[in-house]
């Protein structure tokens, strides 16, 4: 039996199992949208708790991974969150990117892991300063891993469009990447 | 692109991407969420509905509803039955409501099954629907365009019941550069 069975005949284990194997990617890709974090977290209860009591019966495997099909239907949410918070403009300091927390000091202590770290972060910082469409390709793909029909059937475009979105982002993001470390200070380090 | 990847070494481009995943993946959402949603679900469990039955899967949803190859095509011939056999010349005025703006729409698609095979159209009715509306349904609908309305012609029944929808693009203001 399926945890989507179980979850369709109310087992709140299965449903539990389920959100801690997807609630990260539905989380992250929440909070490229989000206002602000709490939006990102009501959306993502949103999503878990509609694919409870409704959701499991519209899922088809047929069309893609379950996870993917999750981010399309959090992204719903959040966009109609968006819509209903007194249409606030995307706040680029509300939709920063992730920040290690606790362990950011252990990572500090040897010198190799900083600048790979810092060239890391700097990718980060620089694809928050990217359009939301091109933002979310480049996390869809390169960092949750998804396919691009995947990525498609969540953003509801062509693959094409997705392919040449993530063309743009790229190339935006390694010209950054190129201005932050040039090539006299990567050669110093 | 070239220029600048030999001025970056792959190896750097490679370790800034696969750093930049593992900060991205660190993040999660809040610990207490877990048990929030599992309070949400017992509540709706508890529901007299839920709790009597199990949940029924929606039939009907837009998809099923709009998108059936056999539903669509009953769209296009009704539209066009109705348009040759009425002759109330509604489907002219309404592609072009005035001489100078075109529109574009989208063939009408069937909301409800004809009866033998005509439908008894009595009324043609323009809606403007908001795009944050349509997400209740599932239907994707890009961040920029989430404020614009969504124009669209609902044909309507002697009774007031949808017959039939089609969408309706907004006005092409530009001129016709051949002019004959």
């Amino acid at each position: 039996m399926t945890l989507l069975t179980r979850v369709r005949q109310g087992d709140a284990a299965a449903l539990s199992t389920l959100y801690r194997r997807h609630s990260g990617v539905v989380f992250r890709h929440a909070r490229i949208h989000a206002p602000h974090c709490d939006a990102a977290a009501d959306a993502t209860q949103e999503t878990f708790l509609w694919l409870a009591t409704q959701g499991a019966f519209s899922y088809d495997r047929a069309q893609g991974s379950l996870a993917a099909f999750l981010c399309g239907v959090v992204r719903n949410q959040v966009l109609r969150i968006r819509a209903q918070d007194a249409r606030q403009p995307l706040s680029l300091e509300d939709v920063e990117a992730p920040s290690p927390d606790g362990d950011e000091d252990a990572i500090q202590d040897a010198l190799a892991p900083l600048l790979a770290q810092e060239r890391g972060q700097a990718l980060l910082d620089a694809l928050r300063e990217l359009p939301p469409e091109h933002r979310e390709v480049v996390a869809l793909i390169e960092f949750e891993e998804f396919s691009y029909a995947e990525t498609a059937a969540i953003l509801g475009c062509a693959i094409g469009t997705v392919r040449s979105r993530l063309h743009r982002a790229k190339a935006a993001l390694h010209q950054r990447l190129m201005e932050l470390f040039p090539p006299e200070r990567r050669n110093a380090a | 692109m070239n220029n600048a990847d030999s001025r970056f070494p792959a190896a750097d481009v490679h370790d800034a991407w696969a750093n930049a995943r593992i900060a991205w993946r660190r993040t999660g959402p809040p610990d207490a969420l877990e048990g929030s949603l599992l309070k949400q679900f017992a509540v709706a469990r508890t529901d007299a509905t839920s709790a009597a039955h199990p949940l029924r899967p929606r039939v009907g949803g837009w998809r099923t509803r709009w998108l059936f190859p056999q539903r669509l095509a009953f769209a296009v011939a009704g539209s066009m039955l109705l348009a040759a056999g009425t002759g109330i010349g509604w489907l002219a005025t309404s592609t072009g409501r005035s001489a100078d703006v075109a529109e574009v729409t989208t063939p009408f698609m069937l909301v409800a099954e004809p009866i033998g095979n005509t439908l008894d159209v009595s009324q043609l009715l323009r809606v403007s629907v908001s795009r944050e509306a349509m997400l209740d349904f599932g239907i994707p609908v890009p961040p920029q365009k989430l404020h614009e309305p969504v124009r669209a012609e609902l044909l309507l029944g002697a009774r007031g019941e949808p017959l039939a929808v089609r969408f309706v693009d907004r006005p092409v203001t530009h001129q016709r550069a051949i002019f004959y």
